[in-house]
């Protein structure tokens, strides 16, 4: 968990710091970025600085994500639960939330199971978030095993 | 032989269609011009040409790239006809892996409904990059979102906005939406350079697209901003041709202007081409400020519906007005490691409030771990810690954390420039005044759609006449900026302000200019008490009297004491700690700001001041337009 949320605050202090990246963050989660000091951050609340340097002749997409910003199709589970893990294990352990509902819907949980899954998410919690070193991936693979 | 007869015939074969090609370029071209496509309003929103002031056309787009001609910058016929040929060019440049119909889709698109371009001469290409990116963004559905300011970054008032796509209006797919957002590259540069750049527009900027959970995680959970989603009525034409619009800029640069050509205003030109009958962009000619553009928005009648989106700031905020001191006590326990969260379990008290504890303590560790000032060991170990334990207790029938919609709305605040005039007596002098500030919010305007203690005011520039009018003075504020956020058991933000400017006095006709900043606490709820230290530097003509630095106190109360009247009392005491200029000196100010409407007011100020031995009396009243 401790890296994951590590990997997770670096991603965040990214999106706020102004610049050094291509279009904020989608599948960042393992990148480490420096952290934000107070100025950029001042700043960057009027700004919203982010660098795209999108041009047609040259591709340089981030993982995950196509260099026109969007995810790719087989990926979206995986970008969604690494850069949304935190809020995630929030709402499993609350058994509700709109970043759960979210990830239910892209596990493609019929509605007439829905609270079925989210309950046996919330009992499980435990065995999902084993350690503080956890991976989204391995978040995904404790799921499957319940 | 055989070989160069094959070659010839080849070449010819080539040659002829080539010449054939071209002759249909010339016809569809002359076609364009016979349709008078150049002067078109929807060919000037595809290039977003603007006029200047002597009817010449300029396009805001900087990128040289976004222009098929050398001279389609300043030339909509020029651009025009190159954009024709260029649809029958196999690739758009020799850098461009893409070709011109792939890269500027809705202008083929739009000149393709005006001219029917014959689709055999055409070179095929069905764009896949185009069409998959397209597959993916949608949408059904436009919304504008704006990020309002958050407290001790009175900056940030002029919020931000961006745009979201949805390609299917579904609660539970939001945040699988794209958000399309027009944004500076600022590098790593920061302080007076980015501020300068950014003035200037050194940086450029490009529209950008991203899933919009990012943004979520951007705005509400790192800068505790709130989010407002506007969706806008815009009918599926419209939405279709703001998304392929948006396509064809994605790849090019603009220049970005902080007060003008900046995140707002951009956005504003998409939705003009979206709905060409919109007329938003020509109210802001000198600045664009995000939350003014959300009223332009709103008057224009483009929004059917609006959506609150509390950052976890407001979460906790709403979570400590819902739950018992006791709970809070706890929280802080847990917080602090003075508890564990699995003693909370194992209490005898109902689970609601354990609940309550767990989910607070958790929500404030969290904040202050991003804020990087937990001081308490490590906070990630704790979080882990206390959701094992939340998880244990169930769902709760409503999300205690989830605040409601704030009554008022930014669309319904106060108009941000100000226009005041009135009469006043300083001592023996008496005659009219009259003040102008272009913008954005002072303490006592309305605080409806604004966070209350916060003030920032660019310009503020104000004159008195003596009645008649042959003498005057001024107080130029240049920048006037106060943060008092009350003291809490959980928040616990410093209070400040800061004002720099120069001003003339009745005594002495030299100008003085003077910078001023105080640091404090604020306590209070509906009125807020403030107690400060505070320094002043002042610099004028006369050195051993004007040049002066003077530290003291300055407290006082503001709030509101009706709906309509809004009351603040200012004391400050001051002592010069320099021998050439040692003096004491003091100054009470009550002022009352009558509210009759959101857009007009009366403001009526009584102070005493006592400086260099002298005691002064003054009595002002403004009548105050905001506009």
């Amino acid at each position: 968990m401790k890296k994951v949320l590590i990997g997770l605050t670096a991603v965040s202090v990214l999106s706020l710091s102004a610049g050094n990246h291509n279009m904020a963050g989608c599948g960042l989660g393992s990148m480490v970025f420096p952290e934000n000091d107070q100025v950029s951050q001042i700043l960057a609340g009027t700004t919203n600085g982010t660098s795209g340097n999108q041009t047609f002749g040259i591709s340089t997409g981030t993982l995950g994500c196509t260099p026109d910003g969007v995810m790719a199709q087989n990926e979206k589970l995986n970008i969604f639960t690494s850069e949304n893990l935190e809020n995630l294990a929030l709402e499993i352990s609350k058994g509700q939330g709109e970043t759960l509902d979210t990830f239910v819907e892209l596990n493609g949980v019929q509605t007439a199971d829905k609270s079925e899954f989210i309950a046996k998410l919330q009992g499980n919690f435990s065995k999902i978030f084993t350690s503080e070193n956890i991976t989204a991936g391995e978040v995904l693979n404790n799921i499957r095993a319940i | 032989m055989k070989t160069i007869l094959i070659f010839t015939l080849l070449f010819s074969i080539q040659l002829f269609s080539d010449s054939k090609t071209d002759r249909y370029i010339s016809k569809i071209q002359e076609k364009a011009l016979k349709l008078e496509l150049q002067n078109s309003k929807d060919w000037h929103l595809l290039l977003h040409y603007k006029k200047d002031v002597f009817g010449n056309i300029e396009s805001l787009i900087d990128d040289e790239q976004f222009f098929v001609s050398d001279i389609g910058k300043y030339n909509s016929k020029e651009e025009l006809l190159k954009t024709i040929q260029s649809f029958f060019k196999t690739s758009y440049d020799k850098n461009s892996t893409l070709t011109a119909k792939c890269i500027f889709v809705e202008r083929f698109r739009w000149l393709d409904e005006k001219l029917n371009f014959d689709k055999n001469i055409i070179p095929k290409t069905d764009c896949p990059r185009f069409k998959s990116w397209l597959d993916e963004v949608g949408g059904e559905q436009i919304a504008i979102i704006f990020a309002s300011s958050y407290m001790n970054n009175p900056s940030s008032m002029f919020g931000h906005t961006f745009l979201r796509i949805d390609k299917k209006i579904e609660k539970n797919r939001l945040l699988l939406s794209y958000a399309l957002n027009y944004s500076a590259s600022t590098g790593s540069d920061n302080g007076i350079l980015f501020a300068f750049k950014g003035i200037f527009g050194s940086y450029p900027a490009y529209f950008s697209v991203s899933p919009y959970f990012e943004k979520i995680k951007q705005y509400n959970d790192l800068e505790n901003r709130d989010l407002y989603e506007y969706i806008l009525n815009l009918n599926q034409e419209e939405i279709r041709r703001l998304i392929y619009h948006t396509w064809e800029l994605h790849f090019f640069k603009s220049d970005y202007f902080f007060f003008k050509e900046n995140c707002s205003y951009n956005i504003l030109t998409l939705l003009e081409y979206a709905r060409p009958s919109l007329n938003l962009t020509e109210n802001f000619s000198v600045f664009a400020i995000p939350s003014d553009t959300i009223k332009a928005i709103s008057q224009n009648r483009l929004i059917s519906n609006t959506v609150y989106r509390a950052s976890k700031k407001s979460e906790i905020s709403n979570l400590l007005n819902n739950i018992s001191q006791n709970s809070k006590n706890l929280a802080i326990q847990i917080i602090e490691q003075k508890l564990k969260p699995k003693d909370i379990i194992d209490m005898n008290i109902s689970k609601t409030e354990k609940i309550d504890i767990l989910e607070l303590s958790y929500s404030y560790v969290n904040y202050l771990r991003l804020k990087h000032s937990y001081r308490y060991g490590s906070p990630k170990k704790l979080q882990m810690s206390i959701l094992i334990n939340r998880s244990s207790l169930g769902k709760r029938d409503k999300d205690l954390a989830k605040p409601e919609k704030p009554k008022f709305n930014i669309e319904d605040s106060h108009k941000v420039s100000r226009f005041s005039f009135g009469y006043y007596r300083e001592n023996e002098n008496r005659g009219f005044q009259f003040r102008i500030k272009p913008s954005y919010h002072e303490l006592l305007d309305s605080q409806d759609g604004y966070i209350d203690g916060a003030e920032i005011s660019f310009f503020n520039f104000m004159m008195r006449f003596d009645e008649e009018f042959e003498k005057y003075i001024f107080d130029m504020k240049l920048l006037e900026i106060k943060s008092f956020a009350s003291y809490g058991d959980i928040f616990q933000p410093k209070s400040w302000r800061f004002q720099t400017g120069v001003k003339r006095v009745f005594e002495d006709i030299s100008n003085i200019y003077y910078i001023n900043g105080a640091i404090g606490l604020t306590f209070g709820k509906y009125f807020k008490f403030y107690s400060l230290l505070s320094l002043d530097y002042e610099y004028g003509k006369d050195l051993s009297k004007d040049n002066a630095i003077f530290g003291g106190i300055n407290i006082g109360i503001f709030g509101s004491i009706s709906n309509s009247l809004r009351t603040n009392l200012d004391i400050k005491i001051q002592e010069s700690p320099l021998s050439y200029s040692q003096e004491k000196r003091y100054e009470i100010k009550w002022s009352n700001n009558y509210l009759m409407n959101r857009d007009r007011s009366i403001i009526f100020e009584l102070s005493k001041k006592m400086e260099r031995e002298n005691i002064s009396k003054d009595i002002s009243a403004f009548y105050q337009i905001y506009f």
